[in-house]
C-alpha cells in the first residue's frame, strides 16, 4: 500500500496546465527579485581574492572597470522587462542568467560566501534550460513540442522552477546528515550557543541595546535539549519533504507557507534572513493570484440567482 | 509497466540530479551545499571592532558589513594559517589551537579589509578611531549554560598601517 501511495505521488509530480496570466505575474515579480539581487556599485569589487565558481577560470574583475557595471545593469533592466513580457525568452534568459551569475560570483569571491541568492540563480538556470530545450526542439524538428493534457511550455517553466526551489531544501538536509556524521539531531540543541553568538553580533554590529547579557531563548534551548531537538528536527523534516510541493498547487502552497514560517523563526532566533528564498516561495509555490481567482470563481458559482428565474438543475 | 513507471520518474529524477550536483560541486556559485549550521559544536566565537579607546565601534552601522561577514574574512585567514602550518609540520592544527601570534596576521588582514571596503566617510571615521583593534571572544557550553571567555586581541592596526596597500 505504501508502494501504491508512492507510485501515486510520483505519478502526480509532473508539469500541469497553468494560465498565461499566472505566468505573466510570476515573471514580472521574479524579474523584480532578480533585479534586487544585483549588488550596489560599491560591492562590485576589483579583486577576487578567493575565486569562487567560474571566477576560478575567468577574471571577473572587469566588471569593476569604469562604466561596465552601470551599462550591464541598464542592459539587465531591459532584458528583465522583456523577460517579464514573455517574449524572446531563449534570447534574454541566457543573458540574464550569465550576467547575474557573473556579478554574484564576483561578490562571493572575496573570502566569504553569501548564501542568500543561490536559489534565485538556480531558478534562472532551470528556466533557461527549459526555454532553450523547447527552442532547440523547434529548431531541430521544425515544429513546436507536442504538449499533451493541456500543458504548455509555461507548465514546464513553472514546474522546473519549483523543482529548483525545493531541491535546495533537500540539499540542506543531506548536508546536515553528511557533515555531522549523522549526529545533527543529537547535537542540535547546541544551537543555543549560536543564538547567543547572533545576539552578540547584533549588539556589537550596531551597538543597539540590550547590552550583552543573558539570552532567554538560548537559556531555554540549553535547559531543555530534547524539546529543542524536537523543534529543530521538525524543521529538518519539513525541509526534507519540501519536494511534496511538486505534487500540485495545494501541496505547493501549504509547503511554501510552512517553509516561510521556518525562515521567519530562524530570522527571529538567529538574525539570519533568506528574503529571496521567501519571495520565490510566495511567487512560484503559493501563487496568490491563482487562489484569489479560484476563490472568486467558487464564490460566484455558489451565489444565489437574483433574477427571480428558476435555478437550473444541478448537473 | 516498467517503461511507464520510468517515464513517470523522469521529472523527479531531475530534482535528484540537481540535489546531487549541488552536493558534489559544493560551494561554487550558483551551486551550494548549504553547509551553514550543518554541524553544531559546543564552542564557537564572535569578533568585534574597537577603537584606540577600546570602546566598541558599531561596524555594521558604519560600514554596512555585518559581523558575520567580517568573521568569515577572519576565518578564511585562520584557514590559510592552518594550511601553512599543515604543509610545514605535516599536521594541521585545529582553529582553536592557534596561538594569538598565529591569529595576528588574519586579524590585521581583516582590519585592513574592513577599512578598504568602507565608504570614504566611514574610512575617515575609522582612521579617527585608530588604532583599530579586532577582538575575539570564545563562547562555549558548560553543562547547560553558555560561558564566555575574556576577549582576545587578534588584530591591531594604526591609521598609517590601515592606509598601506596589502
Amino acid at each position: 500500500m505504501i508502494i501504491d501511495q508512492l507510485r501515486k505521488f510520483i505519478a502526480g509530480c509532473h508539469p500541469k496546465p497553468v494560465a498565461w496570466w499566472e505566468l505573466l505575474i510570476m515573471r514580472t515579480l521574479f524579474a523584480y527579485v532578480v533585479y534586487m539581487t544585483l549588488p550596489g556599485q560599491g560591492q562590485i569589487y576589483d579583486t577576487q581574492t578567493v575565486p569562487n565558481g567560474i571566477a576560478q577560470f575567468v577574471d571577473l574583475t572587469f566588471l569593476a572597470n569604469d562604466g561596465v557595471y552601470p551599462a550591464l545593469k541598464i542592459a539587465l533592466v531591459i532584458a528583465l522587462a522583456i523577460y517579464a513580457s514573455g517574449f524572446m525568452l531563449p534570447l534574454v534568459l541566457p543573458f540574464i542568467l550569465i550576467s547575474q551569475v557573473m556579478v554574484r560570483t564576483l561578490f562571493n569571491s572575496q573570502g566569504w560566501v553569501h548564501h542568500g541568492v543561490q536559489m534565485v540563480s538556480l531558478a534562472l538556470l532551470a528556466q533557461t534550460i527549459v526555454v532553450l530545450t523547447f527552442a532547440v526542439y523547434r529548431l531541430v524538428k521544425g515544429k513546436p513540442f507536442p504538449f499533451t493534457e493541456g500543458r504548455t511550455a509555461g507548465s514546464y517553466f513553472l514546474f522546473y522552477t519549483q523543482m529548483a526551489i525545493v531541491s535546495i531544501y533537500v540539499v540542506s538536509v543531506v548536508s546536515k546528515v553528511d557533515r555531522s556524521d549523522g549526529q545533527w539531531f543529537v547535537k542540535s540543541h547546541y544551537i543555543g550557543l549560536h543564538v547567543v553568538k547572533a545576539e552578540r553580533d547584533r549588539y556589537y554590529g550596531k551597538l543597539q541595546p540590550p547590552e550583552p547579557g543573558d539570552v532567554p531563548a538560548a537559556r531555554l534551548m540549553l535547559a531543555h535539549p530534547n524539546l529543542t531537538r524536537l523543534f529543530l528536527g521538525a524543521g529538518v523534516l519539513l525541509e526534507f519533504f519540501a519536494f511534496v510541493a511538486l505534487y500540485g498547487r495545494g501541496a505547493a502552497a501549504l509547503i511554501a507557507l510552512a517553509l516561510i514560517g521556518f525562515h521567519r523563526s530562524i530570522a527571529a532566533l538567529m538574525s539570519i534572513y533568506f528574503h529571496f528564498n521567501e519571495m520565490l516561495l510566495v511567487i512560484f509555490l503559493i501563487n496568490l493570484p491563482f487562489w484569489i481567482v479560484w476563490l472568486a470563481k467558487k464564490i460566484s458559482k455558489h451565489k444565489p440567482a437574483t433574477s427571480g428565474k428558476t435555478l437550473p438543475a444541478t448537473p | 509497466m516498467i517503461t511507464s513507471f520510468l517515464r513517470q520518474l523522469a521529472p523527479i529524477s531531475v530534482a535528484i540530479g540537481l540535489t546531487i550536483v549541488c552536493l558534489a560541486v559544493k560551494e561554487n556559485f550558483p551551486f551550494t551545499h548549504y553547509p551553514m549550521y550543518s554541524n553544531f559544536e559546543d564552542q564557537t566565537y564572535y569578533v568585534w571592532l574597537a577603537g584606540g579607546d577600546d570602546a566598541p565601534i558599531p561596524v555594521e552601522k558604519l560600514t554596512y558589513n555585518r559581523l558575520g561577514r567580517i568573521k568569515k574574512i577572519y576565518n578564511s585567514g585562520l584557514q590559510e594559517v592552518r594550511d601553512e602550518i599543515g604543509k610545514a609540520e605535516g599536521k594541521k592544527p585545529r582553529k582553536r589551537e592557534l596561538t594569538l601570534t598565529q591569529r595576528r596576521g588574519p586579524g590585521d588582514t581583516t582590519l585592513r579589509w574592513i577599512y578598504q571596503n568602507s565608504r570614504p566617510a566611514a574610512q575617515q571615521t575609522l582612521l579617527d578611531a585608530a588604532p583599530l583593534r579586532l577582538y575575539q571572544v570564545d563562547i562555549r557550553i558548560e553543562g547547560n549554560r553558555v560561558v564566555e571567555d575574556p576577549r582576545k586581541l587578534v588584530g591591531e592596526l594604526s591609521a598609517e598601517q590601515l592606509t598601506l596597500s596589502p
